[in-house]
């Protein structure tokens, strides 16, 4: 917990540092990779993940950077991440009823993180463990450690009360390190 | 939380999620250029046509009752049911919806409302002037509504920072 704390801080300060910066890239730079695995848990592909991605930052560059000030944007861009995802999934919905479409929900070969330096077998493992968590529970785990989101934002963002985000939050982690005590103990 | 769970929780932490490809990035680039020369054609007559639209909207406005105009549809997302009809309600994704007053002569209706709670923070006990012991919670939100022409489908929309600040009385019963 104190981990994630101490990514929050350097986050908002990064951020005042670049806060009068007038270079998307930079943002781009430091929030892209966790958006884009945000947007990959309400999306049904990578290229999906990536267009709503691009929607919602062009929509926040343009019409919302100047209200987060030198807050933490973090929040503000998940929240239209998701309302991209949303919008999009009411499109395909609507597409869905002309064409028929597989429900996948990662792509053959997707990587969600950098690869370790060493140890990647880890990295695998826990991917793979993270991958078979029920999405509500992995949707939590995503918006908690790589969207540095506290319970209260979670649970506005989802529409739950902070106490079952937490609970969701505690199962997902207990989830994955069954699933990873298995896979050890078979491997 | 046991140890167990808070090493996984560090482990997860250091994972850092795939960069962006760059293909992505040239679309962003794209856009935001689109955005820029879009804006430069269009410049030179969106001026006449937001005067027009402005008049248009004042000659609208005084036609219509303060009862009955957006505004105070506005304030019922805020503050729940009014007098006018609109009432607000919990939707999807517990976001607050509005289903917009039937009397409204506005083409654009209100259509949701979205609270994001972006900071919170507590800034401890504080002595209210008359002894009692009173807690202090800050709370920065964002509050954004989203509006619809039903007849053409266009929409718009607007965000509005917030800060709240509450304080509680203490009691030590």
């Amino acid at each position: 917990m104190t981990l994630l704390r101490a990514n929050t801080i350097r986050s908002k300060t990064l951020m005042e540092e670049i806060s009068d910066h007038d270079s998307w890239q930079i943002w781009f730079q430091r929030y892209g990779p966790r958006l884009l695995l945000c947007a990959r848990q309400w999306t049904r592909s990578k290229s999906d993940a990536e267009d709503v991605v691009q929607e919602a930052f062009v929509r926040f560059w343009r019409n919302q950077r100047s209200l987060v000030g030198r807050g933490d944007p973090l929040p503000l861009l998940i929240t239209s991440v998701r309302r991209s995802s949303i919008d999009l999934a009411r499109r395909n919905s609507r597409r869905a009823n002309r064409e028929e479409r597989s429900q996948d929900t990662s792509s053959e070969g997707e990587r969600f993180f950098e690869q370790l330096a060493k140890d990647d077998d880890r990295r695998v493992a826990l991917e793979s463990a993270l991958n078979r968590l029920p999405a509500e529970q992995r949707e939590v785990l995503v918006l908690k450690i790589w969207g540095e989101l506290t319970f209260d934002e979670i649970g506005s963002q989802l529409g739950l009360s902070s106490n079952t985000v937490a609970s969701r939050y505690r199962y997902g982690l207990a989830g994955m390190r069954k699933e990873l005590s298995t896979a050890n103990s078979h491997g | 939380m046991d140890e167990d769970l808070k090493d996984l929780e560090e482990e997860l932490a250091n994972l850092r999620p795939a960069v962006v490809q760059s293909e992505l990035r040239a679309r962003v680039a794209r856009r935001l250029d689109q955005r820029l020369a879009s804006n430069l054609l269009r410049v030179w007559w969106t001026f006449p046509a937001a005067a027009a639209l402005a008049f248009g909207l004042v000659l609208e406005l005084r036609r219509i009752e303060p009862q009955k105009s957006g505004f105070s549809t506005i304030a019922s997302v805020q503050g729940g049911a009014d007098s006018s009809g609109a009432v607000s309600r919990m939707g999807n994704g517990g976001r607050p919806q509005v289903e917009p007053a039937a009397e409204s002569a506005n083409e654009f209706k209100p259509i949701e409302a979205i609270d994001l709670l972006c900071a919170k923070s507590d800034e401890g006990a504080v002595t209210l002037e008359d002894g009692t012991l009173a807690r202090r919670t800050s709370e920065s939100h964002l509050d954004t509504i989203f509006w619809r022409d039903p007849g053409s489908g266009a929409s718009l929309y607007w965000t509005v920072p917030r800060d709240e600040i509450r304080v509680i009385p203490v009691n030590f019963q």
